[in-house]
């Protein structure tokens, strides 16, 4: 076997050995937050995560994605104060909920049917962002 | 780890429904600290959909069935929606299919509404 050929076989085990890795972060980061996650997102975010280079998966298992169960809690306890809004990037809704005292109160049940849906659309959203399509990974053909 | 796990599933649901109870409670306690009743009824001169829900739950809690009808008769299918709509996703009503909660929860405020607007056009909103 020639020196060319050696160093072939260990690029491949080596993008092998990535794949697994990259493969085994994506996996684990979306069962910690499946639930935290629209479902029908999830196969649109893994695939897209699997693109992003090693190191930017993982700085992403740092991202602390809102909690649903969390949220609910904080919208059922505040959500006359407009705080559930402000957590979820509202903040000027948020501040008419404070003023109008939970929209009069109309505003604050209808977050609590919408706020696990709100929930998870901001969390794809934030992982969205962090996924800088600059740093995509091709494989080669 | 089963067992950790349903015991967290319970933990939620005490916690989920103790947050709504807290909640409505510092709602209605900060709102008479300014001395207002219902804020719509407040602002508009118009009594809102949940004017006399809690006087038509007293009255049912002491069996008056006519002072629950004269107050409110929609308390019931709103407290049942806010049920179901707090426990969607725990493990007490895991069961049912996600359609049957969602329209528990559709008929329960589309009836308080229906309601509202009935008495409001034909009848006196106490």
């Amino acid at each position: 076997m020639s020196n060319r050929d050696r160093r072939r076989d260990y690029d491949e085990e080596e993008r092998e050995q990535l794949r697994k890795q990259k493969i085994a972060l994506v996996d684990r980061f979306l069962v910690l937050n499946q639930n935290d996650l629209p479902e029908d997102k999830i196969t649109f975010l893994r695939s897209n995560m699997l693109h992003c280079s090693l190191h930017k998966l993982t700085d992403m298992q740092k991202l602390t994605c809102r909690r649903v169960h969390n949220m609910e809690f904080i919208s059922l306890l505040l959500g006359w104060s407009g705080i559930d809004r402000m957590l979820l990037g509202d903040i000027g809704l948020g501040l008419l909920k404070l003023c109008t005292f939970g929209g009069f109160g109309l505003m604050m049940v209808y977050d609590w049917v919408m706020t696990p849906h709100k929930t998870r659309y901001y969390n794809y959203l934030q992982v969205m962002s962090v996924i800088d399509y600059d740093d995509y990974e091709y494989e080669e053909s | 780890m089963e067992q950790h796990s349903q015991k967290n599933e319970w933990r939620q649901v005490i916690l989920l429904h103790l947050a709504l109870l807290l909640g409505t409670a510092l709602w209605v306690a900060v709102a008479l600290g300014f001395r207002i009743y219902c804020p719509i009824r407040h602002v508009t001169g118009i009594p809102c959909p949940g004017c006399g829900m809690s006087r038509a739950l007293v009255s049912l809690l002491r069996l008056n069935w006519q002072g629950y009808w004269h107050n409110n008769p929609a308390a019931l299918p709103c407290l049942t929606a806010v049920f179901v709509l707090v426990n969607r996703e725990t493990v007490l009503l895991r069961r049912l299919p996600m359609w049957l909660k969602d329209g528990l929860i559709g008929v329960g405020f589309g009836l308080t509404l229906l309601t509202y607007l009935v008495r409001l056009i034909w009848f006196d909103i106490p």
